[in-house]
């Protein structure tokens, strides 16, 4: 013993009384929110938090690969998702300290119930709210100083530290109910199951309950996300319930009923909305929405581009490769007036990125009000989606090749952007190995983009080019054979001034629908490329 | 007034196993030492004063309260402080932060005196100046103080202390009776104990259990008393004695019923005990 103190002294030092009162509820609630302070101070410095908030700061922008702030919902979900593993981890080890360190007993004999402990500990993983929120906050912001476009649904970003604060409930239900560490993993690995099972297709009838808010309601597409509010607030509710059941292990309290009933009430509640059809104001909105969409034009060099409100950065970001096919074209082509404008694509990725038509992916009453002529009519224009220079999501499409494959099949006079019919076939057409060249000498990087489908769609022993492979849209009006895209490829291994100069001298001959594909490797001194000619069933472009 | 513990024909079984076996006990201000073999019953008793576990049968009273009734218990674990047999401690924790963290539980909820008050136990048991280690690099015997220090917490008028000097080293044992003693002034302290030197050096009064029942309630010097005339020193073990072992100075020190003649010594708290449970006590008591 190194410090020496009298005894009288010890006996007569006069220590604080502890809180006084009966059992009432303020001293509990004194006693829980000092002990949910000294548990959050320690749930944020735990390994396990720390790790998961560190990966989720890695992750939160890989994950979503997108500058577009609506859509960083489903981002968010993901990487937060991270967090709220590891913050399940950490407040259930915390919530088992007592039991796995043997301090049970003596924490019996003090005067705070377990049901305060089990308090204290649900709410100081409350504490890992405002870093979900922080992180994410961070990624806006940092999103908003670069070239985001729009602005995020907050009740969807809600989601992302709402989980957060659901895997501290689970963590602190899994710890008293079944006392034993490895458990959390088990919750971990059976909810990240149960997420995959629920959200695998969108026809699941229980994709509501899902982490993520797109498509959340019963009839809804993912094309136009369900009820998010809705969803949050049964997001709450859940773990709200998680909470009461973690409390409910040591009795059925009045308090205690009460707010499990509480919880149930509310995630009951919002889980019936979410499942409620559609309604017809709001179909008919939507309908609207595909049929007629609200745009916002501006006319750059000659051209016409629309976009969805807020979308206006894309003006300035298509511009330039566009301005670099019609470069190659002659000025009376220019003239015809080209229209470059958003438009949602007619082929796009289900849940698990197979490419599915759009209207499946609508609500039924929706669709039933709707036309696949009316959404994508053929009206010659130029019609890119609203992601620039990648997908997210499913693909990493580059945009800039698939938008000027389109201006160059206009400008030669073949459709460009798929409509409610299926693409032509201008396989062994020299005009679509013009419009292909036009295209990948207009972006740096559309020579490999095109070297890419024809790899890709030639591994997959495709015929012709309509997609890239499985699980990219390019949405072009036509199909190209494989030889033709090696032919323009070869060409562009060429000058591009040289190219240009005899496409042009000789443009319309090689624009002529009658001229085959083989004339112009004749007029470059090519030989025919590898690869089938044509076979496609579909009718030849006129 | 109503004494602090008092406890009538209190029963409690495992199973076929009659753990305690209809013990009275009243204990005041002051240093109780509770003695007894292994399976006698001591640390379901102490269980039983920290209001941890209820009993089958009989009447419990601690602090002037019920413990069985859920006000009761809760007044009277406001003015308790316990150290269990085993007590378990937050590894990850250092000193300060555990006994903080018990003091929370205590309803210590103001703060700065909270950490004022942890201060004080912690130096009264010696630990101020490693109180910002973790406990996991603590010795037994400084954690055997942590637990110490967090009984000691808010001053309790009733210190249940369950083999709190087991893994003591003999100056921790003696700081550890220092700190005990001063505590009993106020406060009514019940140790239960296999070292009786610490019995004889701070209780006022002793208790013996075996087999569930207490066999000797007096004070510290009536057990001692209890063996005079029947511990003798010889050269050699002597066949009527009970137990008997070879000294420093190489005599044996025999108790038992001494034949005539032999050289008779003063009695020890230890004889008394040993007589009263020791191997051949129960035999000779039949």
């Amino acid at each position: 013993m190194s410090t020496a103190v009298r005894p009288e002294e010890a006996a007569s030092t006069s220590p604080p009384p502890p809180a006084a009162g009966g059992p009432g509820r303020a001293v509990v609630v004194r006693v829980v929110r000092a002990l949910a302070r000294v548990e959050a101070r320690r749930l944020l410095r735990h390994p396990s938090f720390l790790i998961g908030t560190a990966l989720t700061v890695l992750l939160v922008d890989a994950a979503g690969y997108t500058n577009i702030l609506p859509e960083v919902d489903s981002s968010s979900v993901v990487a937060l998702a991270i967090m709220g593993w590891a913050t399940l981890i950490a407040t259930n080890l915390a919530a088992l300290r007592s039991r796995r360190e043997g301090t049970e007993e003596l924490y019996d004999s003090l005067p705070t119930s377990a049901t305060a402990r089990t308090a204290a500990h649900l709410a100081s993983g409350l504490a890992t709210v405002p870093v979900a929120v922080l992180v994410l906050g961070g990624y806006i912001a940092y999103l908003l100083a670069t070239d985001s476009i729009g602005s995020p649904n907050m009740a969807e970003l809600l989601v992302g530290p709402l989980l957060v604060a659901g895997g501290a409930m689970l963590g602190v239900l899994a710890a008293r109910w079944a006392p034993h560490p490895m458990v959390a993993p088990l919750v971990i690995v059976a909810t990240v199951f149960l997420q995959g099972k629920l959200s695998e297709s969108e026809a699941s009838p229980f994709r509501w309950m899902a982490f993520s808010p797109d498509g959340v309601g019963l009839d809804d597409g993912i094309a136009f996300p369900g009820p998010v509010d809705w969803h949050v607030l049964f997001l709450l509710g859940t773990a709200a319930i998680a909470a009461g059941l973690a409390l409910s292990r040591h009795g059925f309290s009045r308090p205690v009923t009460t707010f499990l009933v509480g919880a149930v009430a509310v995630s009951g509640v919002a889980a019936f909305a979410q499942t409620r059809p559609l309604s017809d104001s709001a179909a008919r909105q939507q309908a609207a929405a595909l049929t007629a969409p609200e745009l916002t034009c501006e006319v750059r060099g000659g051209v016409r581009y629309c976009v969805e409100p807020g979308y206006e950065v894309r003006f300035g970001q298509w511009d330039p490769p566009v301005q670099a096919v019609l470069a190659r074209v002659p000025g009376d082509v220019r003239d015809r007036g080209l229209v470059v404008s958003m438009r949602e694509p007619n082929v796009v990725g289900n849940t698990d990125c197979t490419p599915k038509p759009m209207l499946e992916m609508v609500s039924s009453r929706t669709r039933a009000l709707v036309t696949p002529e009316q959404v994508w009519p053929a009206d010659n224009a130029v019609h890119p989606w609203r992601y620039w220079p990648w997908d997210p999501g499913c693909s990493f499409t580059d945009h800039g090749t698939v938008l000027t494959v389109q201006v160059g099949l206009w400008a030669v006079g073949l459709p460009p952007a798929q409509s409610a019919t299926a693409p032509c076939a201008a396989s062994g057409q020299a005009r679509s190995v013009v419009a292909l060249w036009l295209a990948g000498q207009s972006t740096p990087g559309a020579p490999a983009a095109l070297a890419e489908v024809l790899s890709t769609s030639a591994g997959l022993g495709r015929v012709d080019l309509i997609q890239f492979d499985s699980n990219n849209w390019p949405n072009w009006g036509v199909s190209f054979a494989h030889r033709d895209v090696a032919t323009a490829l070869a060409l562009l291994d060429r000058p591009a001034d040289e190219v240009g100069r005899a496409i042009l001298e000789h443009w319309d001959r090689l624009t002529d629908p009658s001229t085959p594909s083989s004339e112009l490797g004749s007029l470059f001194g090519l030989s025919s490329g590898p690869g089938l000619a044509r076979s496609s069933s579909a009718p030849s472009c006129p | 007034m109503s004494p602090t513990v008092s406890l009538t024909g209190v029963e409690k079984s495992y199973g076929r196993t009659r753990a305690v076996a209809g013990v009275d006990l009243v204990a005041e201000p002051g240093i109780v030492g509770l003695l007894g073999p292994n399976g006698a019953g001591k640390t379901t008793l102490m269980r039983m004063l920290a209001t941890v576990l209820a009993p089958d049968g009989g009447r419990v009273r601690l602090l002037g309260h019920d413990p069985a009734d859920a006000g009761g218990r809760l007044a009277i674990r406001r003015r308790l402080g316990y150290v269990p047999q085993e007590p378990g401690y937050h590894r990850n924790f250092t000193a300060f932060e555990f006994v903080d963290y018990v003091a929370v539980l205590k309803e210590m909820t103001d703060r700065r005196a909270r950490h004022d008050e942890v201060r004080r136990v912690l130096e009264l048991v010696g630990l101020g100046d490693v109180s910002g280690k973790k406990i996991k690099a603590l010795s037994g015997g400084m954690r055997r103080r942590v637990a110490l220090a967090q009984a000691l917490l808010g001053s309790p008028d009733l210190l249940v202390l369950d083999e709190p000097t087991a893994g003591l080293d003999p100056e921790q044992r003696l700081r550890f009776r220092e700190v005990v003693s001063a505590v009993a002034t106020d406060a009514t302290v019940v140790l239960s104990t296999h070292q009786t030197e610490d019995v004889s050096a701070v209780c006022q009064r002793v208790v013996v259990m075996h087999e569930g029942s207490i066999h000797y309630d007096g004070s510290v010097r009536g057990l001692a008393d209890g063996a005079r005339g029947r511990v003798w020193l010889a050269a050699d073990r002597h066949p009527q004695a009970r137990l008997s072992w070879r000294t420093g100075d190489g005599r044996h020190r025999n108790i038992g019923d001494a034949p005539p003649g032999v050289e008779l010594v003063e009695p020890t708290v230890e004889d008394g005990y040993l007589l009263l449970v020791g191997h051949g006590a129960q035999e000779a008591a039949a």
